[in-house]
């Protein structure tokens, strides 16, 4: 039987675990059945110690036996758990042993020749000492067990793959359910001797905290919407049941809020149950201060040390609570550019402990390794006018990509550029710096910038941290226009098509000076597939590869001529196949009436939306008619039930559209439809006030249906008034949608008539 | 050193300082000789918030200046000590005396404010036996040059390369809030917050007084009833940084202390009563009847206020004696003592305790001396030292739960009474039922941290718990 190694992560909330075989890659070993890590807690009952999931589960009965956390207990002697003095060693033994019980299993047999334990860095020897005695307690035999930081282990995990350069600082940020530790370590030639720089740490911030963050502001919602009783129902000790299904169902809402745009809670208790759906963007509102917190440690750390973001050869990330993007936008922004993170951040610490114990053996650090390309691209702040939908930008092609993880359009700058290229893989950043939009639209718009950064690769860099302000001078130029000549210049086609005066000149007048023409070129050579890539490569025909649809940079600015243009280049990373193809799905009305909800139900399919689909057609792609798709989801109605209407904003003329009168039919109430695509803005604050589609008029949510006059225009308008429920996006609370067509007064009693109201 | 809290720290300290280097030694020596002294309170807050007045009413004397002089500027101690005397001591380490001019503290020093590096005042003064007052430059905000000066004379923070500065400074703080809570006033405790860390004002260590209660607006409403009110807004908006807030009116207060009223002055008030209110409002513009004498009572307005001479006048009949005692009662000083006792002195092992780990952490981490962080957290987790860490959970939980049922419970344990006081048994309870009881507490304790919801909470149980865990073992060894 070769020998095996076991590591066990006692983490104040949760445990995780890994083995290794001799020579093998250490795996995770599953703790529990529904994770790879198990919680820490420990229940004391009269007879016995249960730990992980069944403690949890069991805490109800003997409340007082019961200890989340047993590893805050380390250093007092012992406990008054269910009426008996329990030593803490035996406690933390007893979540060491069931550790082990699972270990021995994949392991083959219970005596691993090492036991990694791992602590965290702020603990000196007397909790240490106690770590130690427990698993001694549990079985492991003294001289196999070794201790590793926490902070160290992580950093052997990432260094593992990618050897740090010495002399290079690095931090590790690990944010996990019970608390957030930062610690800065620099390294020598292996990771056995890295040494700790600085370290501090919160306690409690944390998943623990978040979870209750998001569990108040549900119970919040809930009295809002006038069930107060469900919220005192909760604190009454007899639904102790339903208290724990609840907080199991906010923690899955909280990591569903990591991937998707919001997450529904359901509260139950009894016969009764209300559905709360969190937006993302309120999660986010919600958590921030506590993230602020966070980041502000590491800010602090970094000046304890006397360091600055950007000293920083790279940023681990480590703990579950860091898959929260809220947190991921923070440090990107803290750090300037994006960070690392590999796998599984739960799992990291228990990995890396065996590497950080076995020392690699001594490998040449060649160059410094460009910057690991996350695994999680780090997204771009949610526009609030177009909710992001996840699955559209991952259906993007990205595939595509290079192998060191560049986006297709860098790769071609790079590929057109190769003096950039060796110039950028010298860097530390290497070439990773130039895959983002405003980047790669400065290089092929500002002249000069390629020359210019090849001969001081980290001057883009410094740009992007800056946030510097780049002039696009107007001047007239000849030959080949700049954008073209750094995008495509290794073709010979297009470098050739401009070959006469008359061409140049007609770019001038199109797309001068090109920023334009930058992005979407960007955009449409990451979203084309290899074949179209080759037909654009070959082919000087703009007008038959741009999409339709026109992308505007944010950060570039068009002046009028004689003035300057402007590229503003930001620290955030936006990538070129970010944002395309566009998403095609529609909003979905948040916080839907009782009444709405069939609706909903019935439009289910049309907001799952689908692939956007690969290349240049699908980029291009009309959207589809959204009558029809409505009419289709929802039914098909006689013509006597569809009214020409144009839905009004504050100009003279409306968009048309029309008013489906759907009729009750099984258990969906009667409606009036709007087949509206698209967003309708709040004309008072001038926020996108009606964000959903299609628009469906309830009798639960109109208030009221009138005549009205518009003094801004002089327009007879029927106003259709809704009912103010916070958190509701169609219709947004109190929000008014003003229609015209045909004779108003009928147009008006047709919709009161088929809403029941007089 | 008989108490366990302080006899601990005190052999913490022998037993690191061998471990450090020079200035980790000088900060140890320092906090193992502030064991034995009184608490030390700071007094901050923003410029003209009269810090310097309710100082003066706290001490009961008039020795701090009170005009925005170059003394307002400096760092102040006041701390008990005989013969009464003051002196400057000097950023070089060198020390002056500083002559009083009649008893009190000179406006101009005839130095350069940034040499000065405190006054240190010795009183004669009873309250100064229960703790030494430091009297803060006031802020304008934290941003303002002063910054550096107060935030290390107050709370040592802030300062890696100084290591005796960390010594000798305060353990509790004292807010003086000016009116209402302005947006700035918000920012600058805020910002204080931000500065001070760890070590910072909490709902544990600080106390808020609403100053010049006696100026407020109170239309048809007593300007004290006007004050308490919003001084209770306060504590409810600050509960994190304050554990409560009292209303006081230090004019008042230091008048009625410093023995300012003399018994002509009570004839001078009393000959006035008759004289309506609004007549003496306009008495620069209408002369007052003959029988007042208006040139004393005008000398009385910047003694007493308006509150204290228009109120004052009926209380003046009795004598001067009555109208101070009504004076000081009024003035709400005697709730601001209690507040005091009550919130910080009887805390002051616990308090002092903190600093000195904190301290003691900073000085090991910057000589790199592992041995030392491993006695120190030995003595963190040392039973007798258990009440720090009752501290820390109190904090916490002020400042995320406020309103949970675990806080009354958790401030009666980690005041510094009996046990019998800490479990509410009358004070002849027997080691049994004391263990009883206490083991009983613990476990209801325990569940409460296993259904609390709030992580504060959560940990307020679990330390709750093993405060009674050892009031069970103490009773019954």
């Amino acid at each position: 039987m070769p020998g095996w190694t076991l590591s066990i992560d006692f983490g104040t909330s949760n445990t995780a675990a890994a083995y290794r075989r001799h020579g093998g890659d250490p795996v995770a070993i599953r703790l529990s059945d529904q994770a790879e890590q198990m919680p820490s807690a420990v229940l004391v009952t009269p007879d016995d110690v249960w730990v992980g999931s069944k403690a949890v589960r069991s805490a109800r009965l003997h409340p007082d036996g019961f200890e989340r956390s047993p590893k805050r207990l380390i250093g007092q002697d012992s406990v008054l758990l269910g009426g008996r003095e329990v030593p803490v060693v035996t406690l933390v033994a007893a979540v060491l042993r069931a550790v082990a019980a699972r270990a021995s299993r994949v392991g083959g047999d219970d005596r691993p020749d090492a036991v990694l334990l791992t602590h965290p860095q702020d603990w000196a020897e007397p909790r240490r000492e106690v770590l130690r005695a427990a698993a001694v307690e549990a079985g492991f035999a003294a001289e196999a067990v070794r201790l590793v930081s926490e902070p160290v282990a992580a950093v052997a995990y990432y260094a593992h793959t990618t050897p740090l350069p010495a002399d290079r600082t690095v931090a590790v940020f690990d944010f996990g359910g019970g608390t957030c530790d930062v610690a800065l370590l620099r390294g020598a030639k292996n990771a056995t001797a890295l040494h700790v720089l600085a370290s501090a740490g919160a306690d409690p911030l944390g998943g623990d905290v978040f979870d209750h963050v998001l569990l108040t502001a549900v119970l919040r919602r809930l009295e809002e919407r006038d069930r107060g009783d469900l919220v005192r129902a909760l604190g009454d000790p007899a639904n102790a049941r339903a208290v724990q299904a609840f907080r199991n169902d906010v923690r899955e809402a909280k990591h569903e809020l990591s991937e998707h745009e919001h997450a529904s809670i359901p509260v139950v208790v009894g016969d009764t149950e209300e559905m709360v759906t969190i937006t993302a963007t309120e999660f986010d509102e919600l958590i921030a201060p506590h993230v602020r917190r966070a980041v502000d440690l590491t800010t602090q750390t970094l000046a304890q040390a006397g360091l600055a973001a950007a000293d920083l050869h790279a940023l681990y990330l480590t703990g579950g609570s860091s898959y929260l993007r809220a947190v991921q936008r923070e440090l990107v922004a803290l750090l300037g550019r994006p960070f690392a993170t590999l796998g599984d951040p739960k799992l990291v610490v228990a990995l890396g402990a065996h590497h950080a114990v076995l020392a690699p053996a001594p490998q040449p650090v060649p160059q410094p390794v460009p910057q690991p390309v996350p695994q999680r691209a780090p997204e771009p702040a949610p526009r609030a006018e177009l909710p992001a939908r996840k699955a559209a930008s991952e259906a993007v092609p990205d595939a595509p990509d290079g192998p060191d993880g560049l986006s297709a359009a860098a790769q071609r700058v790079l590929t057109a550029n190769p003096a950039l290229a060796a110039a950028l893989a010298a860097t530390t950043d290497g070439p990773a710096v130039i895959d983002d939009v405003l980047t790669l639209v400065a290089l092929m718009c500002v002249p000069d910038l390629v020359e210019r950064v090849t001969a001081e690769p980290a001057l883009l860099s410094r740009l992007r941290r800056a946030n510097t302000v780049l002039e696009v001078p107007n001047e007239p130029v000849k030959g080949v226009p700049l954008p073209v000549r750094v995008f495509l210049g290794d073709s010979a086609a297009w470098t050739g098509a401009f070959r006469t005066a008359a061409a140049r000149r007609t770019w001038d007048e199109e797309h001068s000076p090109g920023g334009m023409w930058a992005t979407r070129m960007l955009r449409t050579w990451c979203t084309a597939t290899p074949q179209e890539r080759r037909q654009i490569f070959d082919t000087p025909k703009w007008q038959r590869w741009a999409p339709t649809e026109a992308h505007y940079p944010d950060g570039y600015h068009s002046a009028d001529p004689p003035e300057p243009d402007l590229v503003a280049l930001s620290p955030t990373t936006v990538r070129p196949s970010a944002a395309a193809p566009r998403d095609r799905n529609l909003p979905r009305p948040q916080h839907p009436s009782a009444q709405q909800q069939p609706y909903l139900r019935d439009l289910a399919e049309l907001y799952a939306g689908g692939s956007p689909g690969m290349g240049l057609e699908a980029v291009s792609r009309p959207m589809p008619d959204l009558a029809a798709q409505v009419l289709h989801h929802l039914g098909d109605l006689p013509a006597v039930r569809r009214c020409p209407v144009e839905v009004m904003g504050v100009g003279l003329t409306g968009y048309k559209s029309e008013l489906l009168f759907y009729p009750a039919q099984g258990d969906r109430p009667p409606a009036v439809v709007i087949p509206f695509p698209g967003l309708m803005l709040a004309t008072i604050t001038g926020t996108p006030g009606w964000n959903g589609s299609p628009i469906i008029l309830t009798a639960d949510v109109v208030t009221g249906v009138a005549i009205r006059v518009s003094w801004g225009n002089v327009h007879r308008r029927v106003v259709v008034s809704t009912v103010s429920r916070p958190g509701a996006t169609c219709p947004p609370p109190g929000g008014e949608v003003h229609l015209r067509g045909g004779q108003l007064t009928d147009l008006a009693n047709r919709v009161r008539a088929h809403l029941g109201r007089r | 050193m008989t108490h366990p809290v302080p006899a601990r720290v005190a052999l913490l300290c022998d037993q690191v300082a061998p471990l450090l280097d020079d200035a980790g030694r000088e900060a140890a020596a320092a906090v193992r000789g502030g064991l034995a002294e009184p608490l030390r309170l700071a007094v901050v807050g923003r410029v003209k918030a009269g810090k310097s007045t309710l100082v003066n009413a706290l001490v009961g004397r008039r020795i701090a200046p009170t005009a925005a002089g170059e003394c307002t500027r400096v760092v102040t101690w006041y701390r008990y000590g005989a013969p009464e005397r003051a002196e400057v001591e000097l950023r070089d380490g060198t020390r002056r005396d500083l002559p009083l001019v009649d008893g009190r503290l000179p406006e101009q020093l005839g130095l350069p404010d940034a040499d000065v590096a405190r006054i240190v005042v010795h009183l004669q003064a009873g309250a100064l036996r229960e703790h030494t007052v430091i009297d803060t430059p006031g802020l304008a905000t934290l941003t303002a040059d002063n910054e550096a000066a107060t935030r290390q004379a107050v709370l040592g923070a802030g300062d890696p390369a100084g290591g005796s500065s960390d010594a000798g400074q305060a353990d509790a703080v004292l807010f003086v809030f000016r009116e209402a809570e302005r947006q700035d006033e918000i920012a600058f405790l805020q910002q204080f917050r931000a500065a001070t860390g760890e070590l910072g004002a909490s709902a544990v260590n600080a106390v808020g007084v609403l100053s010049q209660a006696d100026l407020f607006d109170g239309v048809d409403v007593d300007p004290f009833v006007a004050a308490d009110g919003q001084a209770a807004r306060l504590a409810t908006a600050r509960a994190p940084d304050v554990s409560a807030v009292v209303a006081v009116s230090g004019l008042l207060a230091e008048t009625a202390r410093t023995g300012r009223i003399r018994e002509q002055d009570a004839r001078v008030l009393a000959a006035a009563a008759d004289v309506p209110e609004q007549r003496l409002r306009l008495r620069h513009r209408l002369p007052l009847p003959d029988d007042v004498d208006a040139p004393a009572l005008e000398r009385l307005y910047p003694v007493l206020g308006n509150y204290g001479v228009h109120r004052g006048r009926e209380r003046a009949g009795a004598g001067a004696h009555h109208l101070v005692g009504w004076l000081e009662s009024v003035s709400g000083i005697a709730r601001v003592e209690e507040l005091l006792r009550r919130s910080l002195l009887s805390r002051a092992h616990a308090l002092k305790a903190m600093r000195a780990l904190t301290v003691l952490s900073r000085a090991s981490q910057r000589a790199g001396a592992d041995a030392a962080l491993a006695l120190i957290e030995q003595a963190r987790l040392d039973p007798a030292l258990h009440p720090v860490r009752e501290l820390r959970a109190l904090r916490l939980l002020v400042a995320e739960a406020p309103g949970s049922p675990l806080r009354a419970s958790l401030e009666q344990v980690s005041a510094d009474t009996t046990d019998t006081a800490r479990l509410g048994l009358p004070d002849e309870a027997s080691a049994d039922e004391i263990a009883d009881t206490a083991r009983r507490q613990a476990a209801a304790a325990q569940s409460q941290s296993a259904f609390a919801l709030m992580p504060a909470e959560v940990e307020a149980g679990r330390v709750l718990a093993r405060s009674y865990q050892l009031i069970a073992r103490r009773a019954r060894p």
